[in-house]
């Protein structure tokens, strides 16, 4: 296809053949989104800190997303395809600390999740906040996608980039740090 | 640090089996073992904690998603075809001014003798009579020149944005 041939097409709106056949539906996607969005911005918000910057990341995963589906690169299932969008979070949180203007978390309020665990959360939920502002980001990330999202070692290895022999010491280090910041707020396991 | 009981406190803790179907004695293990307490406390929060922010999770329409995903799909595509005519572009540039720059080297090599040239056409015919000299016509086609060229980068700049 020349491009006097495909441009006409692309400014009305048409996709070239070969991504057309890979593309995701639009109804497919919503129903995807219905049942990741939720925990994905909880994942964003827990671990950046931030609630706008969770809902900027948010879009910005599934745009990235969906321009991968189109690409072919997004493996098939809803499992396969859940941890993909993680992996594009985790990439997506990743460079947001490495830009030099990135606020810590120390600098971010906890106030609108310590208010809402409190109603009806255990006392540890709604303690976590001040507990998650000891741990650098990526004790945050392991364990949220640890216990939060119960992945596996293998699985989270996947989704940070990260060796998955290291997960399970890298692991057993941040909840041993993060039950002590837990315990010293008076937090006790039931 | 290791633990024999950890696997079974994970098992209850991943199904939501914790703490209710716990016996006496794992419980009491659990108070004990720094381990399985860590285990426990910590899924507890995360788990209390999900639960919450999934309620405050903000409800977006996926339709504004997925317009986004086709814009810049969209955008990717042209900037793709359009790659080749930047390159056509940016190579009808370089071969201008390299000829320019030849042409300079040679004028000046031969003292800038292009005056006498243009003066042996005898261009002075072509001029109304009210006496308008042949410097101000060059200065006067240097600008047309530069006008022209000044449109067609703030169209080129203007199309690339």
């Amino acid at each position: 296809m020349t491009w006097q041939e495909a441009l006409p097409k692309i400014r009305q709106g048409e996709r070239p053949l070969q991504t057309c056949e890979a593309a995701m539906d639009h109804d497919a996607f919503a129903e995807f989104y219905e049942r990741s969005s939720r925990p994905l911005w909880a994942y964003l918000a827990r671990v950046s800190g931030d609630r706008a910057l969770a809902d900027d990341l948010m879009q910005e995963s599934y745009v990235r997303f969906l321009g991968a589906f189109a690409n072919r690169t997004v493996p098939d299932g809803d499992v396969a395809m859940r941890k993909y969008l993680f992996r594009i979070a985790t990439n997506l949180l990743k460079d947001y600390w490495r830009r030099p203007k990135a606020s810590s978390i120390e600098d971010v309020s906890e106030e609108f999740f310590v208010a809402r665990d409190c109603s009806g959360q255990s006392d540890s939920a709604s303690m976590l906040g001040p507990a998650m502002k000891t741990m650098s980001p990526r004790e945050r990330q392991l364990l949220w996608l640890a216990h939060a999202e119960e992945y596996t070692h293998k699985e989270i290895a996947e989704v940070m980039g990260l060796a998955s022999p290291s997960i399970r010491i890298m692991l057993f280090r941040a909840r041993r740090k993060i039950a002590r910041a837990l315990r010293e707020r008076g937090c006790h396991a039931v | 640090m290791r633990c024999e009981r950890d696997n079974e406190v994970k098992d209850l803790l991943g199904r939501g089996h914790w703490p209710e179907a716990a016996g006496g004695e794992l419980r009491e293990h659990v108070a004990a073992c720094s381990k399985c307490g860590d285990l426990v406390l910590v899924a507890e929060a995360f788990r209390g904690a999900r639960e919450g922010a999934m309620q405050a999770a903000p409800v977006m329409a996926p339709g504004v998603i997925w317009w986004r995903a086709q814009v810049r799909r969209r955008q990717a595509a042209l900037e793709q075809i359009a790659r080749p005519m930047w390159g056509a572009q940016v190579f009808a540039f370089v071969l201008t001014l390299v000829l320019g720059v030849g042409l300079a080297v040679v004028e000046a090599r031969r003292g800038f003798s292009w005056q006498d040239g243009a003066r042996a056409l005898h261009l002075e015919a072509l001029m109304p009579a009210g006496g308008v000299s042949l410097e101000v016509l060059v200065v006067a086609a240097c600008v047309g020149v530069v006008a022209v060229l000044g449109g067609v980068v703030v169209y080129l700049g203007v199309e690339r944005r």
